[in-house]
């Protein structure tokens, strides 16, 4: 587990202040699009990935409160006229509501009976998406949501949701950072690390476990408001299972338990699919090889790449 | 940059499909479709693409519309909402389209994609059945169908009961919005026709449907219908023919599986099955007189002489998809307003589906009289209730 | 008296589905015993013992024939996935292994799609359609199969792993790895096979339920869920819990399905299984805490 240095808030702020310049270099709205989806994966990811690498959780129920707060912001929006911006609100604090009520009894099962737990209230959320049809719209998705605009069209939807995307990642990200440089990301080290030997330390670790799974739920439920007012539409699938399997495969390709390392695995899932369509059939295959390829030779996920590839090179020009 | 790459391959691999015998100055018509080819509903997309491809180069062939090429540009959804809503914005922002024909091959994707193209002000003539895709108009005003429209389809399964006397029926629906639409539906129809009605679901993944069968077996059924898509519609008639349901009910099933794999893996369970299916699958049993028998075997020819295999329903669905928008452009030219107008004032247009009327408050263009009660036997399907 | 006869049409098809579960458990519970894993891969083997079964069928070989090849042949796909992918890694950890199944299983269903094609497959029955009147119920033969070869193989893994020499040097390698390494037993090897076997399970499960159900290159995942709820029910790393896991779980659903709501059934299944996990964390018949991370 790499310890975020010093200078980590700075080269966060810069990051965040480089990737304004988006909206300005897209040529079209689909790219622009693509720019959104991906601020919106991040939170995802990076959220996971704390949980994952941080507290050492296993959660395969972030896409359901993804689905929680998309379904929360999307259904206040389209059936009591709640404004989208205060859905946002309204989503994180759902999906963390939700998270707070299971998390009591499921966080104190370890390791493989977690995941099952996660899993099974995945697949309820999955279930009552689809079955709730008067509410949700049922498996042909909720329609009509409105868009995160401003008044008197000062900005276009395009742009005023970017903004919306960016800010979100901005204070998600930093909230992170915060958590992992505190006392209390260094007790959760010590949980992940051995969670017997915490307690020992008198670090109340169910307690701190249960905050960070509320908390990063309730991030994915941000990501999940962010996702419904962007394509004006949520549909069960998008919250499913395999969805939440798919995001913990992510969260590793990226790199397990490294601050950045929810950047190049957003990267790769949101342009994986503009790419790998070419592959027509064989892009399930190829998804699973690549997959498979930098699991084995890339443990650290590809955010250790450069520093592996400079590494060999150092090796190979010693006097360099 | 890599993007556009793509946007520019497919483009020119439209064209060398499309045989540039139309002269190359004009302006080309470019006609977008997302379909399904990958995925759950893959089995009925690559149909569906095949008769859209079809079309598109029949068009070219005989010199475009209105002397303009039609440059086709194809995105597979692969069943998932989140990348049609995706190719459907790069087919309206980047490619800027004229039209878009094909709605993913489901339903879901096809309700996203509408109210797309209602914001972008582009026309949309969907392939799918739902009929939300295109109701109520005022919402939809860019929205056509090519399929017909499910209240329709149970008023056509109601008129067949009273012919039989059948008043207790069940139905067991799958959970996708297909089924969803259908169970709805057939609620209003059985409730204004005095049928009364047991309705049951089932996921499409699911194994094993006994539960719902023997549900229905207890609530004395005449008839039992199943409304999917999906091989679970296969584990239905099985598991009815190991129950011996068919003694005591009519099986029906719906327009989604009218077809002949499903038929054939379906072996003898497929006997006493009645399907509801438009009038594709048997063109050839049809009256003379009947308007849409000549349009069948007329693309029944040409998919087989291109592709060479049979064609099924949803191959007319998007080929009758592509001819009503080339009727529409002949028309509206490059103006979409103009377009949309066009495609309203579609009226008695005689395609492989059907006849096709629409009009500014009606966007779905099918009546019942297009649907028929077709069988299986000795390896096609039979013509078994005809209006 | 038409209740009973519905509740034991319930019964028995929940006990057919269910025997196929507690397979798909099998072959979770013998790969995490021998690597602390979860194999997510465990449904698209399912997936492939029957597509590779019926396409077999299909050429005209006798089904119980085309089970006895197919199996195998995912038994070797299941071994050759271990030494292609999980062997090569430097610190098998429990969580590496996971996430590499998870690359494993969509491989797999890629590969199963461009090969054995999108279409969904099915074959008759070893009985061809044969049905039982059983107590005034109808009960199809293929669903007696599945639970005499169910119970027959699970039986035989009881056997092997309580009995036999190499049974039980995989037992010993779950229990203690550094100490099996110490009187001789390789645990590369060990995981190799446990991966062989696990997808042979897997395999077989897919095969004997085809007849019943079809299936198609994308069921795999929805079947894994199943049997690792099932496991994960019964008590991971317990083959008794594995049966038991997978009967609960399919009389569970069926009668939830046939007597509350086909709709919510699922829902309803997965509730139970949360409400023993809160009340039983080590499952059915788990031991308490065998934490070996």
């Amino acid at each position: 587990m790499s310890s975020p240095h010093s200078a980590g808030r700075t080269g966060l702020l810069l990051a965040w202040i480089a990737l304004l310049a988006l909206p300005f270099l897209a040529p079209n709205e689909h790219v622009l699009f693509l720019g959104i989806q991906f601020l919106i994966n991040l939170i995802l990811l990076a959220s996971l990935n704390t949980l994952m690498g941080w507290a050492g959780q296993i959660s395969l129920c972030h896409a359901g409160f993804f689905g929680l707060g998309a379904y929360a912001s999307g259904i206040a929006s389209t059936k009591a006229g709640v404004s989208p911006w205060l859905g946002l609100a309204l989503a994180a604090m759902v999906a963390g509501l939700i998270a707070a009520a299971v998390g009591r009894p499921a966080l104190r099962l370890k390791g493989h009976t977690l995941a099952m737990a996660t899993l099974g209230l995945n697949s309820i959320l999955s279930v009552l998406f689809t079955q709730l049809v008067p509410l949700t719209g049922g498996p042909n998705g909720l329609l009509g949501v409105p868009p995160l605009s401003l008044p008197d069209d000062v900005l276009t939807t395009a742009w005023s949701t970017f903004l919306a995307a960016w800010i979100a990642t901005g204070i998600v990200l930093l909230a992170l950072l915060n958590l992992i440089q505190s006392r209390l990301g260094r007790a959760l080290g010590a949980i992940a690390f051995n969670e017997t030997a915490a307690a020992a330390a008198g670090i109340d670790a169910s307690q701190l476990k249960l905050q960070v799974f509320v908390l990063t739920a309730g991030m994915a439920g941000l990501a999940g408001g962010l996702y419904v007012h962007a394509n004006q539409y949520v549909s069960p699938e998008t919250s499913g299972t395999s969805v939440s399997v798919l995001l913990v495969a992510m969260v590793a390709i990226g790199g397990w338990g490294r601050y950045w390392g929810a950047v190049p695995a957003a990267l790769v899932m949101t342009l994986s699919p503009e790419f790998l369509q070419e592959a027509q059939d064989a892009e399930l295959l190829l998804f699973g090889v690549l997959m498979i390829s930098v699991l084995l030779f890339f443990p650290g996920g590809l955010v250790a790449v450069p520093g592996a590839i400079s590494r060999v090179c150092a090796r190979l020009l010693p006097n360099a | 940059m890599l993007l556009s790459r793509r946007a520019t391959l497919q483009a020119l691999t439209a064209a060398v499909l499309a045989t540039p015998v139309v002269a190359r100055s004009a302006d080309p018509f470019r006609i977008g479709t997302v379909l399904s080819v990958t995925g759950p509903a893959a089995f009925l997309g690559q149909d569906m693409k095949d008769g859209a491809q079809l079309a598109v180069e029949q068009i070219n062939l005989s010199g475009g519309i209105d002397g303009r090429e039609v440059e086709w540009i194809f995105h597979d959804a692969q069943s998932e909402t989140q990348r049609a809503i995706n190719d459907t914005r790069k087919l309206l922002t980047s490619d800027r389209v004229d039209i878009i024909v094909g709605g993913g091959s489901m339903s879901g994707i096809a309700l996203a994609m509408s109210a797309m193209c209602e914001q972008a002000k582009v026309p949309f003539i969907s392939t799918e059945g739902a009929a939300g895709i295109v109701a109520p108009v005022a919402q939809h005003r860019w929205s056509f169908k090519s399929t017909v429209d499910d209240d329709l389809a149970m008023q056509r399964l109601a008129d067949y009961f009273d012919k039989r006397g059948i008043q207790r029926i069940a139905l067991l629906a799958d959970t996708s919005g297909f089924g969803q639409s259908a169970t709805e539906q057939l609620r209003a129809v059985a409730s204004a026709r005095g049928l009364s009605l047991t309705a049951l679901s089932f996921s499409p993944g699911d194994t094993d449907l006994v539960p719902q069968l023997t549900a229905a077996r207890e609530a004395k059924a005449q008839a039992i219908i199943c409304w999917t898509v999906t091989p679970a519609g296969l584990v239905f008639l099985k598991q009815a023919q190991q129950l011996a349901l068919h003694e005591q009910a009519t099986l029906i099933h719906g327009y989604g599986f009218v077809a002949n794999r499903y038929m054939e893996l379906a072996g003898n369970a497929a006997d006493p099955l009645l399907l509801l299916s438009q009038k594709f699958v048997v063109g050839d049993e049809l009256p003379d007189n009947d308007p849409v028998r000549q349009p069948i075997l007329a693309l029944d020819k040409a998919f087989r002489e291109r592709w060479n295999r049979a064609p099924n329903q949803f191959v007319a669905q998007t080929y009758d998809a592509v001819q009503m928008a080339r009727t529409a452009l002949a028309q509206g030219g490059k103006d979409r307003e103009k377009v949309r107008q066009a495609l309203e004032a579609i009226h008695g247009l005689r395609l492989a589906s059907g006849v096709f009327d629409f009009s500014p408050d009606r966007h779905a263009g099918l009546s019942k009289q297009n649907l028929v009660l077709v069988s299986w036997r000795g390896g096609r399907f039979h013509l078994a209730d005809y209006t | 008296m038409a209740d009973r006869t519905v509740l034991l049409q319930l019964l028995f098809s929940g006990f057919g589905t269910g025997g196929v579960y507690a397979l798909v458990a099998v072959g979770f519970s013998v790969v995490y015993k021998s690597t602390g894993a979860v194999n997510f891969a465990q449904g698209e083997w399912t997936m492939l013992g029957g597509m590779t079964t019926a396409t077999l069928a299909a050429l005209h070989l006798p089904p119980a024939l085309a089970c006895m090849i197919a199996v195998p042949l995912v038994g070797l796909v299941g071994l050759m996935s271990e030494r292609l992918a999980v062997a090569p890694l430097r610190i098998p950890t429990p969580m590496a292994i996971t996430l590499l199944t998870i690359g494993i299983g969509l491989a797999t269903r890629g590969a199963a799609m461009l090969t054995l094609g999108k279409q969904p497959m099915g074959y008759d029955g070893f009985s061809g359609n044969a049905v039982v009147q059983i107590a005034g119920i109808r009960v199809p033969a293929q669903t007696l199969w599945v639970l005499a070869i169910a119970a027959g193989f699970l039986l035989l893994a009881q056997l092997f792993f309580s009995r036999s020499v190499p049974g039980k040097a995989l037992r010993a390698l779950a229990a203690d790895r550094d100490a099996a390494a110490l009187v001789g037993i390789e645990p590369g090897r060990g995981v190799m096979w446990c991966f062989a076997l696990g997808a042979f399970a897997g395999g077989l499960a897919g095969a004997i339920v085809t007849p019943l159900t079809f299936i198609s290159y994308d069921q795999g995942a929805a079947l894994g869920f199943k049997g690792f709820s099932a496991a994960i029910l019964g008590g991971l790393g317990s083959l008794p819990g594995a049966a038991l896991g997978g009967i609960v779980l399919g009389v569970a659903e069926a009668l939830a399905a046939g007597t509350l709501s086909s709709q919510f059934k699922d829902a309803i299944a997965f509730a139970i299984l949360l409400l023993v996990l809160f009340l039983r964390p080590n499952g059915l018949l788990g031991r308490a805490d065998t934490s070996r991370l």
